[in-house]
């Protein structure tokens, strides 16, 4: 079959199964739950608890809502997207406290909207799909704007909660 | 050979097509099926927009050809139906993708 035309009904099997964007608000409560952090180092647990919420939250919600509604389909490179979401988030979190460690603080908002930002665009480029993108563009913006606060003289911990 | 007659031979392949597949809406369930390893019926049936009764009827079809594999289990108590390209049932799909590509070349226009 056309490479072409596989990729266009492939990307459209993948949009269906994401339409409900549950992937995408439970990453926001996941970063949500993480902002504090930086606001308080000794707050370390909630960027555990953020990521594992990340990374299991959205395999029993899917199991329990999203397929009974909108249906069930496996692609081909299965088991592999857990372990590569889980590889990222432990860089994340490791790149963050590394950042946290140093006297660069003030780049941590530009840091983390690069960071969110590269790994928003890799889904997207992953499941082919459009709002991923777009969330990638609006890290990258948060980003920019973060290290403006930030060079203004704003705390930069204050600034990164804001941000996520 | 006269080139009237190769021409025919040619348009001949036409009507050589897996009539099976032919067919537009088991043409689409293929399609999705051939993207994925395995779907449920529910996948099936919002992206088709066929009926249930349609689709059923269609899946039935294809699973006598021996081209999709239908399996029915249980997922916590919530019945399932999980369906597959059998390995013919791919190499039907891509030969009838690869024999529609000859035809359309060959066609004017």
């Amino acid at each position: 079959m056309d490479p072409a035309a596989v990729r266009e009904i492939e990307k459209r099997a993948r949009s269906a199964l994401r339409q409900d964007g549950l992937a995408i608000i439970i990453a926001g409560i996941a970063l949500a739950i993480m902002a504090p952090f930086f606001l308080d180092d000794r707050l370390g647990f909630l960027l555990i608890l953020g990521t594992g919420f990340y990374v299991f939250l959205p395999v029993i919600l899917k199991k329990r809502f999203v397929y009974p509604r909108i249906g069930y389909a496996r692609f081909k490179e299965k088991n592999t997207k857990s372990w590569r979401l889980l590889i990222s988030t432990t860089l994340l979190m490791l790149f963050v406290i590394v950042l946290k460690l140093n006297a660069y603080n003030w780049l941590l908002p530009l840091y983390l909207g690069a960071v969110f930002g590269v790994i928003a665009f890799a889904i997207g480029y992953w499941h082919k799909t459009v709002i991923e993108y777009v969330i990638s563009a609006l890290m990258f913006l948060s980003g920019i704007v973060g290290i403006i606060a930030t060079t203004r003289g704003n705390d930069p911990g204050l600034v990164t909660a804001i941000q996520l | 050979m006269p080139a009237r007659g190769k021409e025919t031979k040619n348009f001949t392949t036409i009507t050589d097509v897996d009539r099976l597949i032919h067919e537009p809406a088991r043409l689409l369930i293929l399609s999705y099926l051939y993207v994925v390893e395995s779907a449920d019926f529910l996948f099936l049936l919002r992206q088709t927009n066929l009926t249930r009764g349609n689709l059923s009827s269609h899946l039935m079809k294809l699973e006598k050809a021996g081209y999709v594999n239908i399996e029915k289990k249980f997922v916590d108590k919530i019945p399932r139906t999980l369906l597959s390209l059998t390995k013919e049932g791919r190499k039907a799909f891509h030969e009838y993708s690869q024999r529609m590509k000859k035809i359309f070349r060959k066609l004017p226009g």
